[in-house]
């Protein structure tokens, strides 16, 4: 047997030493796509696992609702509905704040940590903060603590468990010195024993962070937004009367819902003692003083026997308590989950599409090398059969080498995967707003890998037939011939013909390098239509989510607002050349609360099928048209205030605000069923030069009180922006690197080919560099029309194929026409790069030797 | 005798720790038909090539019309094998995707003749190489005599000062070889200054010059008159002159 197996491992050897650049490269591009794979799919799965985590371990019900005021036995009725499990309250303070001089467009809501889970905190760097100090009620640090009943008996056993809900067998407290601390009393904040100690990531550390009064904890992702950090002041605005509370940044918390950049609303933690002086603060000021307001967050939590679905629990909630006259705004679990990982999301869910077509290049590639190997070396295989080797041993041979190449770079890319997923958290941080706990998700990653393994050893075995199918004899007979071709040869364009003749008597040796560029410029194309569509400041988005189009939005909260000087100062900045009116009013459609846009000129609505709405009908978002199944000409009752009508749908619009979960009306529509005499009306202005809105909204929030300025965007856009100007920037470095690969694998080939060929020319007086600009200009040649295929095939699929993966966050229509990033980048870059790295890699020509042409020139 | 053209002063060639030209001096005179025997592993071909440009000498000089050639850059080299030297090998070496006459072409492309020139003189030397019947054909679907006369004819088409031929009838038969020969003999007989490097006695009567190549040494030189068909006298001067070397 070792006799037997002893010659395929000479093969093995020879193979080996005479392939071994190509299976370098063949190993580096297996490795990127594990890396791109792997690491995409370790962020995506985490970080659902994450957030679905958090959100349970702070308490967040099945469905969660933010109501204004202090509703009697609210929570006490909701909790004895049939359907419901049980209620928890989490109180807090709604209020406009300032941090910087700069005003939010919208109100923040303070919170307390009085719950017996503690929040996480970050510090400035995403690190997960280390120390925990554990003081008296003075203050004071303490050495010493005894761990006590409720009763006040010394406890003498405690259980101390991890994340997961493991009982911990050991844990250090340590005091500020870093000395362990020997005994440790662990309280609550209400002085209860606390049940569950959580450890940090690396499972040594406690994390408890004692907020002291004049502190406020923020999410990171504010610092995208304001630019904000450890020792600014954020301002609140609290009354008209009893002023501000300004607060100091003392640093970063982890928010489960309002953390991400995603969301406009944010939520600061803070002491307390400086909690209850606000609350009292907003609490006992006039209504026509109060800037605050005092709130809560219901989590209402559905039975487990509740047979009922998400939307019809929801419904339930509304129908059968006041819930819908209290509430705010309300989000399903899965609906909060979702905001909190949209940009993950996005990120991810490309880099996993581009690892797909990566997967596709590897496979391009190495059935394009094996190719090019079995031609290569056809005549020694015919020899090696002539002298009794099975041809099912040479084809195991080549399996086992580069199914072998294939297994350590989806292997070898896992580590490097996990790292740069973890920077990749990190690097997340001030947009998701929380430190993603990273897993290895094994139960899908390792079978994963092997299904992936399976894929190229398919492929492999596949595309190694051919080595059976050689006749000894006929093989060893045989002489290279070429096809013939007629194509034009010129003294002014010599490297060009050249070229030109070259691809068309060989195709078969650039169909790979075509097919990549066909991939690569079809993914490039659609992520540059994307990037197109989004625009440079994310005006796509902007007119996607906004209810219509609009540079500046005004909305007086009082009589004391002087609108027309308001007025008067926006046309001074720019002439106004349309104005419309729009209120944002929580109302039931057929039992579901959704958020109606009120524009009193309905013509600015975005309607994309139907009619535009009037006193009689409503517009839609497919998002709502798919959770209702309602579609046009189809009735829905609307109630707001206990006042119920019945409309028609006239139509769907366009509007993912709330991942799409709003209707249109018109003013007389709604005036039906709700009050539109208050303060809801936003004024809507379109100006002449829209690019002056920041200083005209920057001067109003500065000089007018009681009153919200803003123009058509949100603090989230500015994540999603850069998230997918990275995006983009990374894919083209990753398909730069994977081109570099490519074409170094391809030109090495080529040239093993054709060494004999280029010493020819050589003799005859072409000069290297010619032929040089002749080897390149092939790929260029060929790329360049694989480009113009994948940018065709992206014009005419792109937009469609798009729109659907869009639809689920909402955005109802996505057209991006022609673009530059989209399309002319693509079929500019792609020829470029392959052009580039041939002819750095062709520098190999000027070895070329003509003594090469000399048989038994070494005499 | 012409003038001399190409001439090389104390030609040393290493491979290595491996000597294989100890310090040879040659000259090529312009119009001689020169041809240089010797046995395998004489240096015959190292020289044909250090005189060509084609390799660099190890030591010693040499000059192409009075112009140092052993010292010469890639571009000095490149233009020299474009426009004044031509190369006919024992294989073919034909671009195999390029026509019979595209071949011929190329390398008058390649030289610079014009495109109108470049036509005319292909059609002319396809009519002189008798290759009007293969001329669109490919390289591999030609005879092995046919693929050697067409490149014969393109070391020629740009009018080269120097061809330089290695073992151009190595792998042919004799009818195919004749031919080649033939062809250089005519075109010797217009001017064209020729170096061949052959083993074979049959070719080298084609030659008005013959150098013997011994270890790395030339031991011997014959004059003979210019070629004028078969001639037993030649024949046997020759081979006397090859007995006494020890051929």
């Amino acid at each position: 047997m070792e006799i037997k197996m002893g010659k395929y491992k000479l093969l093995l050897r020879s193979a080996i030493k005479k392939q071994k650049s190509t299976l370098i490269g063949i190993f580096l591009l297996v490795f990127m796509l594990s890396l791109c794979l792997f690491s995409a799919l370790t962020v995506y799965l985490s970080g659902t696992k994450s957030v679905r985590e958090e959100m349970e371990r702070l308490g967040f019900g099945d469905f969660t609702v933010w109501v204004s005021g202090q509703p009697d036995n609210l929570s006490e009725t909701v909790s004895a509905l049939r359907d419901v499990d049980h209620v928890t309250v989490q109180p807090l303070i709604f209020a406009g704040y300032a941090i910087k001089g700069s005003h939010s467009d919208n109100e923040g809501q303070l919170l307390t940590p009085d719950r017996i889970v503690p929040y996480h905190f970050i510090d400035e760097d995403g690190e997960r903060l280390e120390s925990v100090e554990i003081k008296g009620e003075s203050g004071e640090r303490l050495e010493s603590m005894e761990i006590k009943e409720e009763s006040g008996e010394r406890s003498e056993s405690i259980e101390i468990k991890g994340e997961s809900g493991e009982r911990l067998e050991n844990i250090e407290i340590k005091d500020e010195d870093g000395e362990r601390l020997e005994s440790a009393g662990i309280k609550d904040k209400g002085g209860e024993r606390s049940e569950s100690i959580e450890k940090d990531a690396s499972g040594k550390r406690l994390e408890n962070i004692e907020i002291k009064p004049g502190e406020v904890y923020i999410s990171p992702a504010m610092r995208s937004s304001y630019d904000v950090s450890v020792g600014d002041t954020v301002t609140f605005e609290l009354s008209r009367k009893d002023g501000t509370r300004e607060l100091t940044v003392a640093g970063y918390f982890e928010d489960a819902f309002m953390g991400s950049s995603m969301i406009d609303m944010k939520s600061f933690l803070i002491s307390a003692d400086d909690w209850n002086e606000m609350r009292s603060v907003v609490d006992t000021a006039a209504e026509v003083d109060a800037l605050g307001r005092s709130g809560a967050m219901l989590h209402i939590f559905q039975s487990e026997d509740s047979a009922l679905s998400a939307q019809e629990f929801q419904k339930e909630l509304s129908e059968s308590s006041d819930i819908a006259l209290y509430t705010e705004f309300s989000y399903r679990r899965e609906s909060i989950q979702n905001y909190m990982i949209l940009l993950q999301n996005i990120l991810t869910g490309f880099l996993i599409a581009f690892s797909v077509v990566l997967l596709i290049i590897c496979l391009v590639v190495i059935g394009h090398n094996l190719s090019v190997v079995v031609e290569q070396e056809k005549q020694e295989m015919a020899v090696l059969k002539s002298m009794g080797m099975p041809g099912r041993g040479i084809r195991g041979t080549y399996l086992f080498l580069y199914g072998g190449v294939a297994f350590l770079g989806l292997f070898g890319g896992l580590f490097p995967a996990w790292l740069t997923a973890n920077s990749l958290v990190r690097a997340m941080v001030t947009s998701t707003g929380m430190l993603i706990r990273l897993y290895f998700p094994a139960s899908l990653i390792l079978p994963l890998l092997m299904v992936l393994l399976g894929v190229f050893v398919v492929y492999i075995t596949l595309r190694t037939g051919k080595i059976l199918r050689i006749a000894p004899v006929q093989t060893m007979r045989e002489t290279g011939g070429e096809r013939k071709v007629k194509s034009h040869l010129r003294g002014r364009f010599l490297a060009l013909d050249i070229a030109v003749r070259e691809i068309r008597s060989g195709k078969r040796r650039y169909t790979a390098v075509c097919l990549i560029s066909v991939f690569l410029a079809l993914f490039l194309s659609v992520i540059g239509k994307m990037g197109t569509w989004l625009g440079p400041n994310g005006e796509g988005l902007m007119n996607t989510f906004s209810v219509a189009d609009h540079d500046l939005g005004v909305q007086p909260f009082n009589d004391t607002v002087p609108m027309d000087e308001i007025e008067r100062i926006i046309n001074w900045y720019s002439p106004v050349r349309e104005t419309y009116e729009l209120a944002m009013q929580n109302v039931t459609v057929n039992g579901q609360q959704y958020t109606a846009n009120v524009l009193d000129d309905t013509r600015w609505f975005h309607v994309l099928s139907g009619d535009v709405c009037d006193e009689n009908s409503i517009l839609i978002t497919d998002t709502v048209a798919n959770e209702l199944s309602l579609s046009v000409g189809d009735p829905v009752q609307i109630t707001s205030g206990g006042r119920m009508e019945t409309y028609i749908v006239s139509g769907t619009y366009q509007c993912a605000n709330g991942m799409g979960t709003n209707i249109g009306m018109s003013l007389e529509g709604y005036a039906k069923i709700g009050d539109v005499s208050g303060y809801i009306w936003c004024h809507h202005y379109i100006l002449e030069n829209g690019g002056v809105r920041d200083y005209a909204m920057k001067y109003l929030q500065e000089h007018y009180r009681g009153v919200d300025v803003h123009t058509n965007s949100w603090s989230g856009l500015d994540g999603i922006v850069s998230t997918m100007h990275m995006l983009i920037a990374l894919i083209y470095l990753i398909a730069a690197v994977f081109i570099l690969i490519a074409v170094w694998l391809a030109a090495n080939k080529l040239m093993q080919t054709e060494t004999e060929k280029m010493a020819v020319y050589k003799s005859m007086g072409l000069s290297h560099l010619r032929l040089r600009l002749s080897f390149a200009l092939r790929f260029f040649l060929v790329v360049l029309l694989g480009t113009a295929a994948g940018v065709i095939i992206s014009e005419v699929f792109a937009d469609s194929v798009i729109a659907k993966i869009v639809q689920s966050f909402g955005i109802g229509e996505f057209h991006s026409g022609f673009s530059i990033l989209g399309t002319l980048v693509p079929l500019a870059v792609l020829p470029l790069l392959f052009f580039g790295f041939a002819l750095a890699f062709s520098s190999k020509l000027k070895r070329v030797s003509i003594t090469n042409l000399i048989s038994k020139y070494e005499e | 005798m012409g003038s001399r053209i190409l001439y090389g002063k104390n030609i040393i060639k290493k491979f290595g720790d491996s000597e294989v030209l100890h310090g040879i001096d040659v000259e090529i005179n312009e119009g001689d038909f020169t041809v240089v025997m010797g046995s395998s592993g004489s240096g015959k071909s190292t020289l044909l090539y250090l005189l060509s440009g084609m390799d660099k000498p190890s030591g010693g000089e040499i000059f192409y019309q009075d112009t140092e050639i052993s010292g010469a850059d890639e571009k000095e080299l490149t233009h020299l094998r474009a426009a004044q030297f031509g190369f006919v090998f024992q294989r073919t070496h034909l671009i195999g995707n390029l026509t019979v006459s595209e071949n011929i072409k190329m390398a008058g492309l390649i030289g610079g003749l014009s495109e109108k020139e470049c036509k005319s003189r292909t059609a002319e030397l396809i009519r002189k190489m008798n290759l009007e019947k293969v001329q669109d054909h490919l390289p591999s679907e030609v005879s092995g005599g046919e693929a050697q006369r067409t490149a014969v004819a393109r070391a020629v088409i740009n009018r080269p000062a120097v061809i330089f031929a290695d073992e151009p009838t190595g792998a042919l038969n004799r009818a195919n070889s004749t031919e080649v020969l033939n062809l250089l003999s005519m075109l010797n007989e217009n001017g064209q200054t020729v170096l061949l490097v052959t083993h074979d006695k049959e070719s080298a009567l084609r030659g008005n010059r013959v150098l013997y190549l011994d270890d790395g040494r030339i031991t011997g030189e014959l004059s003979l008159s210019n070629y004028a068909g078969k001639d037993a006298g030649r024949e046997e001067k020759l081979a006397g002159w090859l007995e006494e070397l020890g051929w």
